[in-house]
């Protein structure tokens, strides 16, 4: 390989792209290669700190100041991850309530008089606690979704 | 105590901000101010329209900072964001200055203008320079922004093969000026 074919393949790169194995043995084994490839790597990462047009003065006080007197968007602390658990929570209850001693009892003297009117409610609790989640949500679902239909 | 310095990543800062350190943002319009800024240049070619556009790109930034999950890095997503918002708001205020017009104002393009801090900056403002102006964005996101021909693509439309030769004559060129200026300063370690 020669050294302008080699410096041409490295030149066309993408960033993160890593040379072809042939031309990265040929940069290790030529001094002017690897000097060439190093002095662009290193412009490249120089220049990322740069701009090619610069403001008169900053304005991170400007933003910051109308940041600080317009209402701040309420945070949201509770991560998905929660609101998953504690819903897995809600199920598993349901499905354990019909085990308890208690209501077991209950069942045996009401039969389907508890039983229906017990899965109604607790079908009602946990979509109630579904439509929060996604009402609160809205904007994350929607971009989820549509990251997911692009791939 | 948040543990933010200079080294800290932009997306250990916005998750910060996301979660209610929102004093932090600050470091963000300083890493970004001037780069936001630059992309208003190459689409309003004016101070003003371009320092207004900077002050709302971050404002929009911060209003929907939620919506940015560590889906990919957050530059890129600042650089759409900034981007789509400039293309509107270029529709909306100037109809006759296209993307397409070869003219640029040419008090904003001379050197002194783009203030580039050293040598390899100069160069390659020159050489952006030399090109189409629709494709100067193009490089500004590239050498600038750190972004990769893809992502260039998937905010521009500018095919990759178009972007990608675009960049590799700039660095062509910014190789061959190095070589030939710089280059006697540099040793080989
Ligand atoms: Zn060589």
């Amino acid at each position: 390989m020669k050294c302008n074919e080699a410096i041409e393949h490295f030149l066309k790169l993408d960033r993160y792209e890593k040379p072809a194995v042939k031309v990265r043995i040929h940069i290790f084994l030529c001094k002017d290669c690897r000097r060439e490839t190093r002095l662009v790597a290193e412009s490249l990462i120089a220049l990322q700190t740069g701009s090619s047009f610069k403001l008169e003065s900053g304005i991170s006080n400007n933003i910051m100041e109308a940041i600080g007197a317009e209402q701040c968007p309420q945070r949201r602390d509770v991560s998905s991850f929660k609101w998953l658990f504690v819903w897995v929570l809600i199920l598993a209850s349901i499905i354990a309530v019909p085990y308890n001693k208690q209501l077991g009892f209950l069942r045996m003297h009401f039969g389907v008089n508890f039983e229906l009117p017990f899965v109604i409610v607790m079908g009602l609790a946990i979509t109630l606690y579904s439509v929060i989640y996604i009402a609160t949500h809205v904007e994350e679902i929607k971009n989820s979704v549509s990251f997911y239909d692009k791939k | 105590m948040s543990e933010i310095n200079e080294y800290s990543t932009d997306e250990q800062i916005v998750k910060k901000v996301i979660k209610g350190e929102v004093r932090l943002f600050k470091h963000i319009v300083d890493r970004y101010e001037n780069k936001i800024f630059s992309i208003g240049m190459r689409l309003f070619k004016n101070y003003d329209d371009s320092y207004d556009f900077t002050q709302e790109v971050f404002l929009k930034t911060f209003e929907k900072i939620d919506m940015y999950r560590n889906k990919g890095q957050f530059r890129f997503w600042l650089t759409k964001l900034a981007y789509n918002h400039g293309i509107n708001k270029l529709g909306s205020i100037k109809k006759d200055v296209s993307l397409n017009n070869e003219i640029l104002d040419e008090k904003s393009i001379t050197p002194d203008k783009l203030h580039l801090k050293n040598e390899i900056k100069d160069i390659l403002a020159a050489e952006i320079n030399r090109l189409p102006e629709k494709y100067r964005i193009c490089l500004d996101f590239y050498f600038f922004m750190g972004l990769s021909y893809r992502e260039i693509n998937e905010i521009t439309h500018i095919p990759v093969n178009t972007i990608k030769s675009n960049v590799f004559r700039a660095k062509d060129v910014l190789l061959k000026r190095l070589k030939g200026t710089i280059a006697e300063d540099y040793n080989e370690m």
